[in-house]
């Protein structure tokens, strides 16, 4: 990949990667941060990763970014952390729809929140969300189907948030 | 929503429908179900709420993240001059391990003139009794002496300075010095005035020996000044004045004597026939006898005549 499909690949794919990672990190500042991570990566090594790949290279990066970082999140934080989640979940008004599946998502596990975001928002295919979280096709496929089921539970009983 | 429950057979029925993984035929013969089941289609409708469409959320600066071209041209450019540089640097680092002086400074063409080509070479007795440390050359009225100081000398630098042919001057190298102020010049310093056949010797020499001879005039004793000219003029400082501690030219014998050898050799090689007279000193600083050698060249060894 040259220096100027590198570019491209910031003006197609940048976006996409924050709001990415903006759901799952809840955090500007985090989710900028795992945008650099992932396109420095990506820099680092551009004459390797074709342009064609970028995309699904990036948002693997990401991923993993992101993942390592709740790892050391639990491992530094542990149930301190914890303790302010639920307190700051009490404390939340749901006001419609698109909140409530917002939150709901905050509910459900990472790996199905993961595959539910890069189906709705990338639209892309269960074997290349397998590429990107080590899955096959049929874990994404029940995992995308698991995740719903909980989402929808949620949604048809918001109570379910508090 | 216990009157609306469904199978998991139904759920992902629905699922399928909304993943989009149903053929038409099939899609189509699900939504008309669905328009008849209330229970179906209630779930359906809560499924299909969980989809959602991507927020818009952008990066704010996307530009930080791009990454200029390299021009290929200045990158090639670049990694020419740096390999030009070590290149150079390797090249120059041996000579400089043999020349750790500059070979001439401003001061130097004040001495020119008072130089003539008539020289003797003095080496004291301690060098034939190869307990040689280090050279001190100095002018005496055009002649040299060669002053080892046994006091300073590693048994290396001794077994290294063994041999006096190594370490006497050849009648072409002419060198001056005023030991008093430790100032030490050399033939071609001083503008080259001896023989037109031996200026490459002394281009090359002559930058070699007064780094020996000007770290080691402070280990020289004021006996030597029985052979200086006290009219000699300063000429450089020696480098123990610049920098007292110079443990990187006290190992130039080796680099002296290999210098020697090549200057030697370059000159038998272009037939000219090196001559020199040695005058030793004992150890109560008298003068020795005069020796007179000649050098030749054998099988690529120099090799050394010495006549009383």
């Amino acid at each position: 990949m040259t220096a100027s499909e590198y570019n491209k690949c910031v003006d197609l794919h940048s976006h996409a990667i924050f709001r990415f990672a903006m759901k799952k990190m809840r955090n500007v500042d985090d989710a900028k941060e795992i945008v650099q991570m992932s396109f420095e990566k990506l820099w680092m090594k551009h004459q390797t990763v074709a342009f064609e790949t970028a995309k699904s290279y990036l948002f693997t990066t990401a991923y993993n970014s992101m993942i390592d970082g709740w790892r050391s999140q639990k491992t530094t934080t542990g149930l301190e952390f914890a303790e302010n989640s639920v307190e700051a979940e009490g404390t939340i008004e749901y006001t419609g729809t698109m909140e409530i599946i917002e939150k709901a998502l905050q509910r459900i596990s990472e790996i199905q929140k993961t595959v539910i975001l890069l189906r709705d928002y990338e639209g892309y295919s269960y074997d290349e969300i397998g590429e990107i979280t080590g899955l096959n096709a049929a874990q994404v496929k029940i995992n995308i189907f698991r995740g719903r089921q909980a989402l929808k539970e949620i949604i048809g009983n918001p109570n379910n948030l508090i | 929503m216990k009157q609306f429950e469904i199978t998991e057979e139904q759920e992902w029925q629905l699922f399928e429908l909304l993943e989009g993984n149903l053929s038409t035929e099939e899609a189509t013969t699900l939504h008309k179900v669905i328009a008849t089941d209330p229970a179906l289609a209630y779930h359906y409708n809560l499924l299909k709420q969980t989809y959602s469409s991507a927020p818009e959320l952008l990066f704010p600066n996307t530009n930080s993240l791009k990454k200029q071209a390299k021009n290929k041209h200045l990158t090639l450019w670049l990694f020419s001059a740096a390999a030009a540089a070590i290149a150079l640097f390797l090249i120059y680092q041996p000579i400089q391990n043999l020349n750790p002086i500059p070979k001439k400074s401003p001061v130097l063409a004040d001495g020119i003139e008072k130089t003539k080509t008539t020289e003797q070479t003095t080496v004291d007795h301690n060098s034939i009794n190869n307990q040689a440390t280090g050279v001190k050359i100095s002018p005496s009225n055009q002649n040299h002496t060669v002053r080892l100081n046994p006091r300073r000398t590693s048994k290396k630098q001794t077994t290294e300075f063994t041999h006096p042919l190594i370490i006497a001057t050849n009648d072409f190298h002419s060198k001056t010095e005023n030991p008093d102020q430790n100032k030490v010049l050399t033939n071609s310093e001083l503008g080259n005035n001896s023989s037109n056949n031996t200026s490459n010797l002394i281009a090359q020499q002559g930058a070699l020996e007064p780094t020996k001879n000007g770290n080691e005039t402070t280990q020289t004793n004021a006996s030597n000044n029985n052979n200086m000219n006290g009219n000699e003029t300063p000429i450089r400082p020696s480098l123990k004045q610049k920098n007292p501690i110079n443990a990187a030219t006290r190992k130039t014998g080796f680099a002296l004597a290999k210098s020697f050898y090549n200057d030697g050799k370059t000159m038998i090689q272009k037939g000219h026939l090196p001559h020199v007279n040695i005058k030793a000193r004992d150890k109560s600083n008298s003068l020795l006898p005069t020796i007179e050698m000649g050098l030749r060249l054998e099988n690529n060894v120099i090799m050394a005549s010495f006549n009383h």
